[in-house]
C-alpha cells in the first residue's frame, strides 16, 4: 500500500514538472483574423519581421499557444507568431446580415462618418438631427457628438501607446 | 381569387425575397416591401385597416432579423445626443479625451467587434457613471474618471462599456420592444421618414440606459465578456492569483501599486484617489480585462 501511495506521489511530482518544463500547449485547429492587418511576426516579439499580414476573415491554422501569442501556419505555408488576441475561432461575418447595408458593402467596417446621410464629412445624421432639433437639444450637445465622432488616433499613435505601456501584443507573450 | 388572399400571397412572397437576400438594399428593401404592399392592396381595393395589419406584420417579422451595423451606429449617434445633453455636455479636455480614446482603443482592439469604429467621450458630470450606446458610443463621466486610481481601472470600466456594445445588449432589447408591436420597422429609410417612429426608439433606449438599467444578466455578461472568460488567464497574471482569490471586493487596493505612478504621469492625474469603482454588485470584475492587456511589468 505504502507504494501504491510513493507511485502516486511520484506520479503527480513527474505530471507537475513536465507542465512546468513544456507550458506549450500543442494542437492544431483552424482559427481567423478578427480584423484587417492582423500581423504574423517571425518570431514571438511583435517587433521581429512580419512575414504575413491577415485580412479579416482569413484562416490560419493555429499550431500551438505560448502565453498570449499563437504559432500559426498561413495558408500559404508560412508560419509565424500572432497575438492571440486578433484570432477567433468563428469565422467573422464578411457580410452584414442584418437589415442593413451593411450586408451590401462585404464587411461591417463602416465608420460612423462614412455613413452619414449625404457623405459629409462633419455633420450628424439627418435622423439625428431630426431628433435633435424636434428635442431642443443644445447645438453644442450636438456638436459633441461630431467631435467623439471625428476624434481619431492615427495606428502609429495607438500602437506607440501600446508599446510604451507594453499593452496588447507588448505586453509580453510568452508566461 | 380572394383579393385578401392575393394581398397575403405577395406579403410572403416579398418576405420570402426578403429572407433571401434578393433585391437591393436590404434596408430600403422593408419600406419597398410595404410600400409595394400598400400599393397592391389599394389597387385590389382593399380596406386600409387590413393593408395597415398586413405592413405592421411585415414589420414585425422583419424585427426579428438582426438589426444591421448602419442603423446600429444611426441609432447610437442619437443616444449619444441624448447622453450629452442630460449629462451636463462634453467634458471639454483635449489631453484626457486623447487618452481615454487610446485606452479605450486598445482594449475595442481585443474585443469581440474590433472592426467597429469605437468612440469615446466624457461626459462634464460629477455623477459616477459610465454608459456604451450602441455603435461604439461609450462614455465616462469626469466625476467616475477622477476617482479612478489607474489605467487598469479605466480600461475595467471602459471593456464593461465595451462588452455591452459587442454583445448588442441594447439592440436586443429594442428588438424585444418591435416584437411586442412598440416599434414598426428598423430599416434606415424607415428611421429618416418616420421621425416618430425614431423618436420613440431612441426614448424607450435612453429610458432604458439612463433610468431603468440593463436586466442584471445582460451586465453580469458584460462583465464575464469583459474579463474575456479567461479568469485562469488573469489569474496567472497576477502572480498567484490574488486579486481574484481576494473578490471583488479586493480589486484595485495593493494590486495597482506601481501602476498609479505610470497612470499619473500619462494625465497628471484626476484628482485625489477614491474609493474603487463599482458598487460590489457587478462593475467591479470588468476590471479584470483591462488588467489582462494592460498590467505593467
Amino acid at each position: 500500500m505504502p507504494d501504491r501511495i510513493a507511485r502516486v506521489i511520484v506520479g503527480v511530482v513527474f505530471l507537475t514538472l513536465a507542465a512546468w518544463i513544456f507550458p506549450t500547449t500543442n494542437w492544431a485547429a483552424t482559427f481567423y483574423a478578427k480584423q484587417d492587418n492582423v500581423k504574423v511576426n517571425a518570431e514571438k516579439s511583435p517587433t521581429s519581421a512580419v512575414i504575413a499580414t491577415l485580412a479579416l476573415g482569413d484562416a490560419v491554422t493555429v499550431l500551438s499557444e505560448e502565453g498570449r501569442l499563437a504559432k500559426v501556419k498561413t495558408a500559404t505555408g508560412k508560419t509565424g507568431w500572432v497575438f492571440k488576441f486578433r484570432l477567433a475561432e468563428d469565422k467573422p461575418s464578411t457580410g452584414g446580415g442584418g437589415l442593413g447595408l451593411s450586408s451590401l458593402t462585404g464587411r461591417n467596417t463602416i465608420a460612423a462618418r462614412e455613413s452619414r446621410a449625404g457623405g459629409s464629412i462633419r455633420g450628424l445624421k439627418e435622423s439625428t438631427e431630426q431628433y435633435a432639433k424636434a428635442k431642443n437639444i443644445k447645438k453644442e450637445d450636438r456638436d459633441a457628438v461630431d467631435h467623439m465622432e471625428a476624434f481619431s488616433i492615427a495606428p502609429d499613435e495607438l500602437m506607440q501607446f501600446k508599446k510604451a505601456g507594453n499593452l496588447g501584443e507588448f505586453s509580453g507573450g510568452v508566461q | 381569387m380572394n383579393t385578401g388572399k392575393i394581398l397575403a400571397s405577395v406579403t410572403i412572397l416579398s418576405l420570402l425575397l426578403s429572407s433571401m437576400g434578393c433585391g437591393g438594399s436590404q434596408s430600403g428593401q422593408s419600406s419597398q416591401q410595404t410600400d409595394l404592399i400598400g400599393g397592391i392592396g389599394s389597387a385590389l381595393g382593399i380596406k386600409q385597416q387590413k393593408i395597415d395589419l398586413l405592413k405592421k406584420g411585415v414589420g414585425v417579422v422583419q424585427a426579428m432579423e438582426p438589426i444591421g451595423e448602419v442603423e446600429e451606429i444611426t441609432l447610437g449617434e442619437a443616444v449619444a445626443v441624448e447622453a450629452f445633453s442630460r449629462f451636463g455636455g462634453e467634458y471639454s479636455n483635449p489631453a484626457w479625451t486623447r487618452y481615454i480614446n487610446l485606452v479605450g482603443k486598445t482594449v475595442a482592439e481585443v474585443s469581440d467587434r474590433p472592426t467597429l469604429n469605437y468612440h469615446f467621450a466624457i461626459l462634464n458630470s460629477q455623477e459616477q457613471n459610465a454608459f456604451a450606446a450602441p455603435g461604439g458610443y461609450i462614455f465616462i463621466t469626469v466625476g467616475l474618471l477622477k476617482t479612478l486610481n489607474n489605467e487598469a481601472e479605466l480600461a475595467g470600466v471602459l471593456a464593461h462599456e465595451i462588452a455591452h456594445v459587442t454583445q448588442k445588449h441594447m439592440l436586443d432589447a429594442i428588438r424585444r420592444g418591435a416584437l411586442m408591436g412598440s416599434v414598426s420597422e428598423l430599416s434606415l429609410t424607415a428611421m429618416k421618414q418616420d421621425p416618430a417612429m425614431f423618436s420613440s426608439v431612441i426614448d424607450e433606449m435612453t429610458n432604458l440606459l439612463f433610468t431603468k438599467g440593463l436586466d442584471k444578466d445582460k451586465e453580469f455578461e458584460a462583465d464575464v465578456v469583459g474579463v474575456g472568460g479567461e479568469v485562469d488567464e488573469v489569474a496567472a497574471l497576477f502572480e498567484g492569483g490574488h486579486l481574484v482569490a481576494d473578490g471583488f471586493g479586493g480589486v484595485g487596493r495593493g494590486f495597482f501599486d506601481g501602476g498609479a505612478e505610470f497612470f499619473e504621469e500619462r494625465l497628471g492625474g484626476f484628482g485625489e484617489g477614491g474609493d474603487v469603482v463599482g458598487d460590489g454588485g457587478g462593475n467591479c470584475s470588468s476590471f479584470f480585462h483591462g488588467a489582462i492587456f494592460l498590467v505593467r511589468r
